[in-house]
């Protein structure tokens, strides 16, 4: 077992490490590598949170988008301040997630996953109906404050940084104890009492927050952001990133979208296979590393396998 | 009335293409227990190589319906045997696991796809006309080739509801359904059946592909499209309930008709959404559906 | 020594579709007894255990619990007036250890960390799971499965326990020391137990009374010798292969 010394320390290091390297890079493609692979780890760690009671949530591009497209109303239209900006993103996200989620978390695994894909695309035909913001064009014009625009990656860092400890705590406390018991057995957790459809909703709520924060990072480092940048397609992406990195530990989705933001560059400098990329990513990554990269790490360092718990629907 | 006939034939012929489609994904999920988001690339595949061959063999010598039926008779070979492909290293590993299985069937389809834009391209093509003229039944127009193509639709989702009724595969690919443990108690060969099941999945996509070449605009993309309304349908109708697969593709193809002729399509695929929602709210295992 | 009625069921009937499972069910619990409830496979013991603990709504007729009515409550809503179930099959959290799965069920009942932890491990304790407690619940042997699953249901000191099939497939030496448990809980801790069992043997041995349906209708009810003897009963069971 590792002791929990070595993993505090370890985990200290690597962020200081993130974020020193993220001082370095100043505004060319190292930054920009730098903060695509800051916002991946985020809504990939926001989607696993969901994973923990048992779902797929595919409604985290909907949330990405709102969280987005209310920052960038904030800041390019509204001329808000940007910490008011990153808030209401979080707030708007967290509170639509509040409705949808009660509404729909009355359902499960494949019902839930077509209600939540439905959801996204149904925010998204919307987007391109409203001109206020440019419709299916898009909004432009969303910069982060001239202060921080030398140090944004390092800025997305910290924020990412923050909101993983944020993730890691909650999932280790008593509450992600219901959570991982909902997803094994949710009769019985409501037997001892808990209303397990409140629980349900909270915790969506949880990752929605953390994806709304997420949209308004993305939508300030792209500065341009339009309907179809929230589309299934982002959810598909983020599940690749999990399932590569593995489920068990949210050193995982770290893991899994470093590694592959990164690689998917590499690729993409032999023509535009991204399709392909990330399909085969997956493909692979269910086929020949079911635990994802944390299964092997742990059986090399010959740590317990985590039991993984398939979906009981 | 005459709205009425018009709207009934654009129904029926989009109903007769999702039918076949979620007959085929429901097939699968019942006898495997698995949710195949790559099955709408069965049908692409036909239909980008029917693409590929009809202009190909195309020559004065060669008429277009002999053209057309040996096309769509390879292409339906070639895409059978990706399906055995498929279900041998790729879905049996995952019966009876549905999360494991969708984010596979996500992944090949991503994947596929991306196969289909490298070598196919991103120009849409559309297949010369095979019978020309038009028909009016009931007041509305169709196309004789629409017509005919959608009538040999139907007849083919048809044979195969009989098939399941009556048939003794048809009996085994129930009893498998029904409770793959009892039926193996019995001696029904499981994983004969559970491949038999996946061709016929993949036939129906095919065939689907074959019948709506003619038709159809076929692009890299066109089988998603597909997809994820006959997705749509068998949710909607309730996972495993043939009944309600059919029901699930009528109501999609009703809304697209008739959202596509009283508002622009987009709105149409939006109220197909939220109806989706709607549906699934008040009925959450579907309209068929008890899990 | 004055008895109450803790549990009235009153003329429970439960309807799917056309099919009535239970119908026109009348019969008690009091404080401080073991109530059994059998009858024939298909009798309709599942349907009603389901409908008192709130997992299934009542197509008619009443529940009341100390008086309440609690025909229409969650199953959550149920555990906290004192009501809790066990179930027959899927009973625990497999992945989780027995520790986790004692102390999901304190979560609703108790603030305190350190009172959960005290109550997980007299639970334990009582359970005989004292030394299983950080082995992963799905590992453990049928017998201790059986055990976690009653400690999980028991960690909520309710008012009543209901206990489904608690005795599947235990052996002989596993359900004395069951029984001995349930005692335990009803004399020391002061809980009722209603419990469904197809173990007539071990029924005979440990219920106060015992309630019989057949067909989804109310056969009888009595003390196990008045069941025993009882002619409706045993034609009952020897009419349909039980």
């Amino acid at each position: 077992m590792v002791s929990t010394r070595t993993s505090i320390a370890s985990v200290v290091t690597l962020s200081a490490l993130a974020l020193g390297i993220s001082l370095f890079t100043g505004t060319g493609f190292a930054a920009s590598l730098v903060i695509w692979v800051a916002i991946n780890v985020l809504l990939a760690a926001s989607f696993r949170f969901v994973q923990l009671i048992g779902e797929l949530n595919f409604a985290i591009a909907g949330f990405v988008g709102l969280g987005a497209y209310v920052s960038g109303i904030c800041t390019a239209k509204l001329g808000l301040p940007f910490a008011v900006a990153l808030i209401s993103a979080a707030l708007a996200a967290t509170l639509l997630s509040l409705i949808v989620g009660f509404i729909t978390l009355r359902t499960k695994g494949p019902y839930f996953m077509l209600i939540s894909f439905a959801f996204t695309e149904v925010l998204r035909m919307i987007y391109t109906q409203i001109e206020y913001i440019g419709g299916n064009s898009g909004m432009i014009g969303i910069f982060p404050p001239v202060l921080l625009t030398e140090y944004y990656p390092t800025f997305i860092v910290a924020i990412v940084l923050l909101l993983l400890l944020a993730l890691y705590q909650l999932e280790q406390s008593d509450f992600g104890k219901v959570l991982v018991a909902i997803r094994n057995n949710d009769a019985i957790v409501q037997t001892v009492g808990i209303n397990v459809h409140l629980t349900k909703v909270l915790c969506l709520a949880i990752s929605s927050f953390v994806a709304g924060i997420g949209g308004a990072l993305l939508a300030h480092a792209n500065n341009v952001i339009s309907p179809g940048d929230f589309s299934f397609l982002l959810a598909v992406y983020t599940l690749a990133y999990i399932k590569v990195g593995g489920e068990s530990h949210i050193a995982g989705p770290i893991l899994g979208a470093s590694i592959l933001t990164l690689l998917a560059q590499v690729a993409m400098g032999f023509g535009p296979y991204e399709h392909i990329f990330y399909g085969s990513a997956i493909v692979i990554a269910v086929l020949l590393m079911p635990d994802g990269l944390v299964g092997i790490i742990r059986k090399f360092l010959k740590l317990a396998p985590k039991t993984q718990v398939s979906s009981r629907h | 009335m005459e709205i009425f006939g018009q709207l009934f034939l654009n129904s029926l012929q989009i109903s007769a293409a999702y039918i076949l489609f979620s007959l085929g994904l429901t097939l699968i999920f019942g006898v495997m227990k698995v949710v195949n988001f790559a099955h709408g690339e069965f049908f692409g595949l036909v239909l980008l190589l029917i693409a590929i061959i009809v202009p190909w063999l195309n020559s004065p010598a060669l008429p277009l319906v002999l053209n057309y039926a040996l096309a769509g008779t390879a292409s339906i070979l070639v895409t059978m045997a990706c399906g055995w492909f498929l279900y041998h290293f790729a879905f049996k590993k995952f019966q009876r696991d549905m999360v494991g299985s969708f984010v596979l069937s996500v992944g090949l389809s991503l994947l596929i796809q991306g196969l289909f834009l490298e070598f196919f391209g991103g120009v849409p093509i559309k297949l010369p006309d095979l019978i020309e003229g038009n028909m009016h039944i009931l007041g509305g127009a169709i196309t004789t080739q629409r017509f005919i193509l959608t009538i040999i639709a139907l007849i083919v989702a048809a044979t195969m509801c009989w098939l399941i009724a009556a048939t003794k595969l048809g009996k085994a690919l129930r009893a498998v359904a029904e409770d793959h443990e009892a039926a193996m108690l019995q001696g029904i060969p499981y994983q004969k059946i559970a491949l038999y099941g996946f061709l016929i999945a993949t036939f129906l996509a095919a065939i689907a592909g074959a019948l709506l070449a003619p038709v159809t605009v076929i692009s890299a993309n066109v089988g998603s499209d597909f997809l994820i309304k006959g997705f749509i349908a068998i949710v909607i109708g309730g996972l495993g309930s043939i009944p309600g697969s059919i029901i699930g593709s009528i109501l999609i193809a009703v809304i697209e008709s008739v959202g596509g002729y009283y508002f622009d399509p987009s709105l149409a695929t939006l109220a197909m959404f939220v109806i989706t929602m709607l549906v699934l709210l008040a009925r959450p295992k579907g309209i068929m559906g008890n899990g | 020594m004055t008895t109450e009625t803790i549990l009235k069921v009153d003329r429970l009937s439960r309807r799917f579709g056309g099919l009535t499972a239970v119908s026109e069910l009348s019969f008690d619990v009091q404080a401080g007894e073991i109530v059994g409830l059998i009858g024939p496979n298909g009798a309709g013991k599942s349907t009603t255990f389901n409908c008192v603990s709130g997992f299934y709504p009542l197509s008619d007729g009443r529940v009341t619990f100390f008086g309440e009515d609690i025909s229409k409550m969650t199953t959550a809503q149920v555990c906290h007036k004192g009501l809790v179930r066990t179930f027959q099959h899927d009973s625990l959290l497999s992945d989780m250890t027995v520790y986790d799965n004692i102390l999901i069920a304190t979560f609703s009942m108790i603030r305190s960390k350190s009172e959960r932890e005290r109550r997980v491990h007299e639970t334990a304790a009582i359970l005989n799971l004292s030394d299983h407690l950080q082995e992963i619940a799905g590992n453990l042997p049928h017998g201790l499965q059986r055990m976690v699953s009653i400690a999980i249901a028991f960690a909520t000191r309710p008012k009543l326990l209901c206990l489904d099939e608690p005795l599947t497939g235990l052996n002989q030496t596993e359900v004395g020391g069951a029984l001995t448990i349930f005692r335990r809980i009803r004399d020391e801790f002061k809980i009722s137990i209603l419990l469904v069992e197809h173990n007539m043997k071990a029924v005979m041995e440990i219920c106060d009374r015992i309630v019989v349906l057949d067909h989804g209708v109310f056969l009888a009810m009595g003390t196990p010798n008045e069941i025993k003897t009882n002619p409706a009963v045993i034609a009952a069971y020897l009419g349909k292969r039980a």
